[in-house]
């Protein structure tokens, strides 16, 4: 049970991390119908960049970015602020000029052109990383000096805590966004029909750039999430997130916001209960490091059951 | 004085010319007609003056000042709203959140309220289904959240794409009273009709258009009495 209890916690944690990916690719397939693959890249390099602010800063050093004062009070929120709005600034800054630069020129190019260029951007992407920031794996702080609670017997850290309120915060406004305001109106229209929304005024680049930075902008929040909670970024990273934030996008009905949060959590709770029971259940034949098995069945079978996805239907395209 | 003249206009579908250099003119105040058979190039027309589709060539001159070529969304906020064919609403949003797109490009000027009340008083109909899904409505219903989405904008010409298009007869007979009524209200009106009668009946002035061509032209009970006209758009007599 504290076995269960536990990996549940740990799953959802990585579940809402998922979630804020699964949303960026979400909208931005809203409004393109075309899947941005260098979006897990983007997420990466918003821990990267936040990583270098807190080198330049003097705030984390070394090889294993320690911090040496401990972070409390009014330094603690200044420099957690630094670290999120700076990352979310860089992501979005490359992420509009990957829109400019790439997708626009594309926007009435084949399907296939698309998804070739996007996954050209995505690679792009990730070398200028290695080169910009090295090809090693890097150790990044969890900024929070360590507390831990007991939840049924299972512990539950305070940067599990702070990644919930995050998350649940960055939710709240992106709903409310969406649905009550008039550039969450704008995005839904453009979503559904283009030209119609330009012959009301809208201008449709605007809002697919705001959709950009909303997407890159949850994307970082995601990448530096998981930065702090694995203790670790790396170039690569950006290739797992993306099939992960994918694989929940599709999975809760691409386009559709709720089933994206709905299937990120269900996704981190799969792999980290199942990756948590696999040694047991296969008498330490397969280990956790298998967990993805059950994404993948979850991708399969709602493929096949419902290809819409969980709460997808065929015909809407950006619903909050 | 003319709000909108077009001058030579030439509109291509990759390469190939759907309106082939036509012209014509809607004055402030009026109702104007542009009939014509299926795939004459209305809808085309409708589109290029809209800045949804480029002009190879030509002018559309609105309010003394040449628009063609700008992009759409510009075009809209010059005052210059569409109905456009198959209504285009969306559908998964709200009757409420569809008329208040249909304000976007005055969303400066204050509060939608009181062109909501302007849109309520045309067509009731709205009011009450006002949290219903477009979607859901049923086909006149639609129409008309079409249309009250369009004059949400205030616009100075309305140009409304075949509006009495799958509307019961009678449907059909208030749906282009509302236009008249829209037209009292001072909305220049640039109106494409199948029903070629009805059209014609209603309009100050018409043009008819033939595979890109304008072939007629002249004042609706001109246009209405004409023989070829009779022949090829009334069926007869
Ligand atoms: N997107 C398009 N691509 C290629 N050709 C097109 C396109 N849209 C329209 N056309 C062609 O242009 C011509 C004019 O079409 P348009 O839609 O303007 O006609 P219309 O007068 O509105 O007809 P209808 O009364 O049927 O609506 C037709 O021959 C049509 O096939
Ligand atoms: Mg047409």
């Amino acid at each position: 049970m504290t076995t269960f209890v536990q990996q549940a916690l740990n799953g959802l944690t990585i579940g809402m991390i998922y979630a804020l990916i699964a949303l960026g690719y979400s909208m931005v397939y809203g409004v393109l119908k075309m899947v941005n693959f260098a979006h897990g890249d983007l997420c990466v390099l918003g821990a990267m960049f936040s990583l270098t602010l807190l080198r330049a800063t003097g705030i984390t050093k070394g090889r294993l970015n320690i911090i040496e004062v401990p972070l409390t009070g009014t330094r603690l929120v200044l420099v957690l602020g630094m670290v999120f709005l700076g990352g979310m600034l860089c992501s979005t800054i490359t992420s509009l000029i990957i829109e400019r630069l790439v997708y626009r020129p594309l926007r009435r190019a084949s399907i296939l052109t698309v998804l070739v260029s996007a996954l050209g951007v995505s690679i792009a992407l990730s070398n200028a990383m290695m080169l910009v920031f090295g090809r090693e794996m890097k150790s990044f702080p969890s900024l929070l000096k360590k507390q831990y609670f007991t939840v049924l017997g299972a512990t539950y850290s305070n940067l599990q805590v702070f990644i919930a309120i995050l998350t649940i915060l960055l939710l709240i406004g992106l709903f409310y966004l969406v649905n009550k305001t008039t550039l969450g109106r704008c995005i839904r229209a453009v979503a559904l029909d283009k030209d119609m929304a330009g012959l009301l005024g809208i201008n449709v680049n605007r809002v697919i750039v705001a959709v950009f930075a909303l997407g890159a902008s949850l994307g970082a929040v995601a990448g530096i999430s998981h930065a702090m909670y694995y203790g670790q970024t790396y170039y690569l990273t950006g290739y797992q997130l993306m099939i992960l934030g994918w694989a929940s996008a599709v999975i809760g009905g691409i386009g559709d916001m709720r089933g994206c949060v709905i299937a990120g959590l269900l996704i981190g709770l799969l792999e980290a209960v199942g990756g948590g029971y696999l040694p047991i259940l296969t008498g330490g034949l397969f280990g956790a490091d298998y967990r993805r098995i059950f994404v993948f069945l979850v991708l399969i079978v709602t493929l096949v059951i419902k290809p819409a996805g969980i709460l997808g239907k065929p015909e809407v395209i950006v619903k909050a | 004085m003319s709000l909108l003249r077009v001058e030579n206009l030439v509109t291509k579908y990759g390469g190939i010319p759907a309106i082939k250099g036509i012209s014509f003119e809607v004055r402030e105040g009026e109702i104007v007609a542009l009939i014509g058979a299926n795939g004459a190039g209305k809808s085309t027309t409708l589109m290029t003056i809209s800045g949804a589709l480029k002009p190879s060539s030509g002018k559309i001159i609105f309010d003394g000042k040449e628009i063609q070529g700008m992009p759409s969304h510009e075009i809209a906020n010059l005052g210059i709203m569409q109905c456009p064919e198959g209504r285009r609403l969306f559908s998964s949003m709200t009757v409420e959140e569809n008329l208040l797109l249909g304000y976007y490009s005055r969303r400066r000027e204050g509060k939608p309220g009181e062109a909501m009340q302007r849109v309520f008083k045309l067509f009731p109909r709205l009011e009450e289904r006002l949290h219903q899904a477009a979607g859901t409505l049923s086909g006149g219903e639609r129409q008309m959240l079409a249309i009250g989405r369009a004059l949400m904008a205030k616009p100075r010409l309305l140009m409304l794409d075949e509006p009495s298009l799958g509307l019961a007869p009678k449907l059909v007979e208030t749906v282009l009273d509302t236009i008249k009524q829209i037209r009292d209200e001072g909305v220049t009106i640039l109106l494409v009709e199948q029903n070629a009668r009805a059209a014609l009946s209603m309009a100050d002035r018409a043009y008819a258009l033939e595979v890109g061509n304008i072939t007629l032209e002249g004042t609706g009970q001109e246009l209405l009495h004409d023989e070829r006209v009779i022949k090829a758009y009334l069926g007869g007599r």
